[in-house]
């Protein structure tokens, strides 16, 4: 399980917190019923806020992809696995926003924007 | 197994077999020369403290004998691979040769100084037995040290380093990982924990030795305490921590050579689980067989821990280590 963390990106370190989840999960190293780093372990190693961890968990509770349980931390739930068709249109995504000299930060704008329409 | 090589066999099981057969052949030919009970057990004065009818010992050497024979037998022909031998299994066949020679050795000779003896006659001292068996197990262990293929290194090849993960250099980043046996083991060390401790509760009840109380626990928390290891990769370097804190491994940055995933013979390289030293001054954190992270210390000595994904972890510590020696 990695985490990372660039304080320069301008994200919020919980949201990119969230994401190394997320993407751990598409990649396949983290499965359902897998345990998620306890909260102050984190916290420690990456010199964050324990807060910032426990809101980053508490996103990916939100959406699903985590139960959190007093005394058994946050445990993968059964349908986070990402259908391997969304993974295959992401990469074209990215590939296609590569080719026409679309940046990251203009690229996940553009998803949020559609998110909310 | 393809081919478990003839001379391994020999030392392992052939020779060890053949004096167990030998043993037991001896004592039930002697049968009708001894009385019908006799000394099975001597203490450490070297003085008999227990008897039995005389055919216990026979049926002792030969259970006890093909148990041991055949569980060194079975470890070996499992995991010697096609390469030959490597140092830690010579031992393995070495010492299945030398606790044969030494069991079948001392539980016939102990039979055969007690023929011809009637009931209730003192019977003879053990101790000239005992020693002559040492010597001749020992001198045959080496003999068949030397009998066997030469040793190849234990050491698996790493993977081809790992390609270091792209670190900026703000970046903050931790890689967690975890080390644990499988369910089903843990399962069957508390049984093993459980039998102790009634074992001991036992002796206790029996015999009042309080000090004993302390075996379980240490047995306990030994093998329970060092089930689950947690892992982490991060500013610090290489952490190894299990559930009860102590005893933690840790690499620092500055002291990282190399880090590599590699795959693991647990038996073949370290002897078996747990906390282990390999050969070529390699500390192992043996879990199970399989993917292991690999890091090599400054100083050559090196650190192996038994986790799922150590590409990742490899990588990370790679470009951490690269990203402290440039200040």
């Amino acid at each position: 399980m990695l985490f990372r963390v660039d304080p320069a990106s301008g994200v919020p370190i919980f949201d990119q917190l969230a994401a190394s989840v997320r993407s751990e999960l598409a990649r396949g190293s983290l499965r359902a019923g897998d345990r998620l780093p306890p909260a102050r372990e984190v916290a420690a190693a990456l010199e964050v806020n324990i807060h910032t961890v426990l809101r980053a968990y508490q996103d990916l509770r939100d959406e699903g992809l985590v139960d959190l349980r007093r005394g058994r931390g946050a445990v993968v739930t059964d349908n986070a696995g990402l259908s391997p068709e969304l993974l295959a249109d992401i990469h074209d995504l990215v590939a296609e926003a590569r080719r026409l000299g679309v940046g990251v930060g203009t690229l996940t704008a553009l998803l949020r924007e559609e998110y909310s329409a | 197994m393809t081919r478990f090589p003839i001379r391994i066999a020999l030392v392992a099981m052939i020779v060890p077999f053949a004096f167990v057969v030998v043993g037991v052949a001896l004592q039930l030919a002697w049968l009708p020369e001894l009385p019908a009970t006799v000394a099975t057990h001597w203490g450490f004065d070297g003085k008999p403290d227990s008897f039995g009818p005389s055919w216990t010992m026979p049926l002792l050497l030969g259970v006890l004998g093909v148990l041991l024979v055949a569980l060194f037998g079975a470890v070996l022909a499992r995991t010697v691979g096609p390469q030959g031998p490597t140092a830690v299994q010579k031992l393995l066949a070495a010492s299945s040769l030398f606790v044969a020679t030494l069991l079948s050795i001392i539980v016939t000779a102990s039979v055969g100084i007690q023929r011809g003896l009637s009931v209730g006659s003192p019977s003879p001292a053990i101790l000239p037995v005992f020693g002559t068996a040492v010597g001749i197990g020992l001198l045959l262990a080496v003999a068949g040290w030397f009998f066997m293929p030469r040793a190849v290194s234990g050491a698996s090849i790493p993977d081809p380093a790992a390609p270091p993960l792209s670190v900026a250099p703000g970046e903050l980043v931790v890689w967690v990982g975890h080390a644990r046996f499988a369910t089903w083991v843990v399962i069957l060390l508390g049984a093993v924990v459980a039998v102790v401790t009634a074992v001991v509760v036992f002796v206790i009840a029996l015999r009042g030795a309080w000090p004993l109380a302390i075996v379980p626990v240490v047995v306990a928390l030994s093998v329970l305490g060092t089930a689950s290891w947690r892992v982490r990769v991060d500013g610090d370097g290489l952490t190894v921590r299990p559930t009860l804190g102590w005893p933690q491994y840790r690499v620092a940055l500055d002291d990282v050579a190399s880090a590599a995933s590699t795959q693991v013979v647990p038996l073949g390289e370290f002897g078996g689980f747990g906390i282990r030293w390999g050969l070529g001054r390699r500390l192992g954190v043996i879990t199970r067989g399989g993917e292991a992270l690999e890091v090599q210390r400054r100083d050559g000595r090196a650190v192996v821990v038994t986790v799922d994904d150590a590409a990742t972890a490899a990588g990370l510590l790679t470009a951490l280590a690269a990203r402290t020696a440039k200040g």
